[in-house]
């Protein structure tokens, strides 16, 4: 009887088992994260279009009160019911974004990764041009010349986006490639696809979770600062940097209407970091023993 | 629980990510911080004094070429005088010409120039710089130049007398001649380069003005120190004026506030509003010959229909906007022109709201939406958008604002087909015999350039050719108010308010008036004590 070779293949880290081992103050960060979701998908549905959109100009940047909780904008619009309804264009679009440039890194680092030394080198010198380019300074240009909208600045910021992802996961995969399991399964014939697609994919996206977590936070954050720009949302947009930006003029005397989405937004941005880094703990062994 | 350095770190640039947005806001809160480069509070008591002047927006150069933008004419107002002027009611007086008479058949305009002016190196100044200076505009053909159209040559009678050929009978021409900046001729050529001066010019003067250049120059701004030779010298001028640039109002209200400023000159409605109750601190409210209006395109899509475009004009809240958006300053225009002009229709009413009527106009429009385009750098305009596109939401029509920059707005003006449906802006007359300017926005022999409405009236274009050759001021007033009232009944466009400017000073300054020759004020004018 010919002897058989041990394939050693890792545990799958269970997401239930993960949420629940959070013990105390690490509940509430997803805790908060998944209302914000929750808000961002009924949010609009349940917002009062007539306070959201339509302005009543004699009643701008009336104070907070029982009527106008957070108060009401420069054109009279409720403050916290265009938060609430904002939260799609903010919270979703930020989402859109990080799986938009994930999506592309994952397919250029697996071709990276599958298609040999050439494809490897070929790719990762794309991926230095594109890293080349300062972020922010690329997004506004695209942004600018795609015409200002939210749609615009979503894809300027996947386009700027993916490099990283690709850079970061390609290395990983080749870490991944290297492990003795995968080498296990390649001497089994194993084909390259399906090795990449069973074995080395789904070992190497844990680092991708931990990172899409952080970069929907920094994502929300650009997003809303392309918006305070001018190359994002637009009017009547409720998106949360438009709102910062629609205020800032007012924010001496009207503080309510600039510092409750600026809020708003540094509530998401921290609940998604915080999220991101509980995550890396979770997932890093050599962290988790600290 | 232990802690983890490397949650910590990740808290920390969580917190770092976060944490400037909040800043910039509450910076705005803050006052603004103490200011470098600047001469630090002007001393208002007379004798030697120096007043630091905070402006919006780069300042590009100091080429009266360029006195088209504003930057460079608030700056070389004080460095260059122009032939003739207007002053406070609205008479044209002469200014480095004593005398100026338009011919008969308005094609030609003959000048005495003013005797013991001189330049700011002591060269006097002659005929020959007069023109020198128009060549020079008219060859270059920017900017100021546009001033100029028409203008045929310059004839040198003597040192003193000149003449300007026309193409053609140009009443209008005189009236352009008030922005035009004459330049030393032999200084300029001297220094012509490749460009015509033009980068010498960018940071160097050779003017006639009150002040002169100190050849230190950048885009936020300069510094100009008084002439002390000038012709019509005055010691109650600041011996100094330092031009900084300060974008933002709130921090243009705090260094105000400070005493590192001395006239702001880009503070929003709101922040003018909180600088009332400083002690040492005024505020004017400088009504200009400015018009915020909103053109239509008149001969493409949707707006090409009068009645749609009556109904556009009906369905805006121009008392709610005045009142909210612009806290009362100025007033809601009541015509094509700006009630800083003599020459406007005696019946004008201020424009309101008619929602029902509205509501019945723009019916034939069915479904169709709209694009409104606005310039989102000003803030004020984009309030005005947003209040105007939920109006129409109101009655049912559907309005997408786009934001534009100015330079593109005006590329869209080549073709009629390109002009946007709707256009809201600031359009300023520069002098206050408006005819030059009804012919470039409503002449049709101008679409394709400066016609913002691609409209045309047969009637309209017979009353400005008319007006065109008629020398006598009173006659052509008559013919520019049918111009105005024709313009208004074809609803080119919705005319919301006469342009308001909020300035901050210090107590003690004099002269923070509205002057045609740079808006909304000029620092030719500004005394202290």
């Amino acid at each position: 009887m010919a002897a058989t070779l041990p394939v050693f293949v890792p545990e799958r880290r269970s997401w239930r088992r993960t949420v629940s081992g959070l013990p105390g103050m690490q509940l509430i960060v997803p805790t908060v994260v998944v209302l914000l979701l929750v808000l961002a998908i009924v949010g609009p549905l349940i917002a009062p279009d007539a306070l959201v959109y339509r302005s009543d100009i004699l009643s701008a940047l009336a104070p907070p009160s029982s009527t106008h909780w957070l108060g009401t904008d420069e054109q009279g619009r409720d403050v916290f019911w265009r938060i609430i309804a904002g939260a799609q264009s903010s919270l979703l679009s930020a989402v859109a974004i990080v799986t938009g440039f994930s999506f592309v890194g994952v397919l250029v680092a697996t071709l990276a990764t599958l298609g040999g030394k050439w494809a490897d080198e070929v790719l990762m010198r794309v991926v230095d041009a594109a890293l080349a380019f300062p972020p922010i300074i690329f997004a506004l240009g695209v942004a600018a010349a795609l015409g200002p909208s939210l749609n615009s600045a979503i894809i300027a910021m996947i386009l700027t986006g993916w490099p990283v992802t690709a850079r970061v996961l390609r290395g990983v995969m080749k870490e991944t490639m290297s492990q003795p399991f995968v080498e296990n399964a390649r001497v089994l014939g194993v084909s390259r696809t399906r090795l990449m697609l069973r074995h080395v994919l789904p070992n190497s996206l844990d680092v991708l979770v931990v990172k899409w977590a952080g970069d929907v936070g920094n994502t929300i954050l650009i997003l809303g600062g392309l918006s305070f720009v001018g190359v994002g949302a637009q009017p009547p947009s409720a998106e949360w940097g438009a709102m910062v930006t629609s205020a800032k003029g007012v924010i001496a005397t009207a503080w309510w209407a600039a510092f409750t989405p600026g809020i708003a937004i540094a509530i998401t941005a921290t609940a998604f970091g915080l999220l991101g880094d509980i995550l890396q703990v979770r997932f890093n062994p050599a962290l988790r023993k600290r | 629980m232990t802690s983890n350095p490397r949650r910590s770190r990740t808290i920390a640039r969580t917190a770092i990510l976060t944490v400037p947005l909040v800043a910039s806001m509450l910076t705005a809160c803050t006052a603004g911080g103490s200011s470098s480069g600047g001469g630090g509070g002007g001393d208002a008591s007379g004798g030697s004094s120096s007043i630091v002047v905070a402006f919006k927006h780069e300042f590009n150069t100091m080429d009266p070429l360029r006195s088209d933008y504003a930057q460079t004419n608030m700056v070389d107002n004080v460095l260059y005088e122009p032939l003739v002027k207007f002053d406070a009611k609205n008479n044209m007086v002469g200014s480095l010409a004593t005398e100026f008479k338009l011919a008969p058949d308005a094609k030609s305009i003959a000048f005495t120039l003013r005797d013991n002016v001189t330049f700011h190196d002591g060269t006097p100044l002659t005929a020959k710089d007069v023109k020198f200076s128009l060549d020079r505009y008219v060859r270059l053909g920017q900017g100021i130049a546009s001033q100029l159209q028409g203008y045929a040559s310059t004839t040198v009678v003597d040192d003193k007398h000149v003449v300007l050929n026309l193409k053609a009978p140009n009443a209008f021409f005189i009236n352009g001649i008030a922005n035009v900046y004459i330049l030393e001729a032999d200084m300029v050529s001297k220094n012509a380069g490749s460009d015509d001066s033009q980068g010498w010019l960018q940071s160097h003067e050779a003017g006639t003005g009150p002040y002169q250049g100190t050849g230190t120059s950048s885009a936020d701004g300069t510094t100009v120190t008084r002439y002390d030779k000038y012709w019509g010298f005055d010691d109650k001028r600041p011996t100094q004026m330092v031009f900084r640039r300060i974008d933002e109002s709130a921090t243009e209200r705090d260094e105000l506030k400070a005493g590192n400023v001395d006239i702001a000159f880009g503070v929003s409605a709101v922040d003018a509003a909180a600088l009332k109750d400083q002690q040492n601190v005024d505020v004017a409210f400088l009504k200009t010959s400015g018009q915020t209006q909103l053109f239509f395109n008149t001969s493409t899509g949707a707006t090409a229909n009068p009645q749609i475009r009556e109904g556009l004009r009906l369905a805006f809240d121009y008392a709610g906007g005045f009142q909210k958006i612009l806290n009362s300053n100025g007033t809601i225009a009541s015509g094509t022109v700006s009630d800083a002009f003599t020459c406007r229709p005696e019946n004008s009413t201020p424009s309101a709201q008619d929602k029902d009527k509205a509501r019945q106009l723009l019916a034939g429009l069915g479904s169709q939406a709209l694009e409104l385009r606005y310039q989102s750098v000003d803030s004020v305009q984009t309030q005005l958008a947003t209040l105007f596109q939920s109006n129409l939401k109101d009655l049912g029509v559907t309005v997408n604002l786009v934001p534009i920059a100015f330079p593109d707005y005006l590329k869209t003006l080549s073709n009629p087909a390109t002009i946007p449906s709707m256009m809201l802006l600031n359009d300023y007359i520069l002098t206050p015999d408006p005819g030059a300017s009804l012919d470039k926005l409503y002449n049709s022999k101008n679409i394709g350039s400066t016609n913002k409405g691609a409209y045309s009236n047969s009637k309209v274009d017979e009353l400005l050719a008319q007006a065109r050759t008629i020398a006598d001021s009173g006659k052509r007033c008559d013919l520019y108010k049918q111009v105005e009232a024709q313009v208004s009944q074809d609803s080119v466009s919705a005319n919301l308010y006469q342009v308001t400017f909020p300035v901050g000073y210090r107590k003690g300054l004099q002269g923070i008036v509205f002057d045609w020759s740079a808006t909304p004020m000029s620092f030719f004018n500004v005394r202290v004590g």
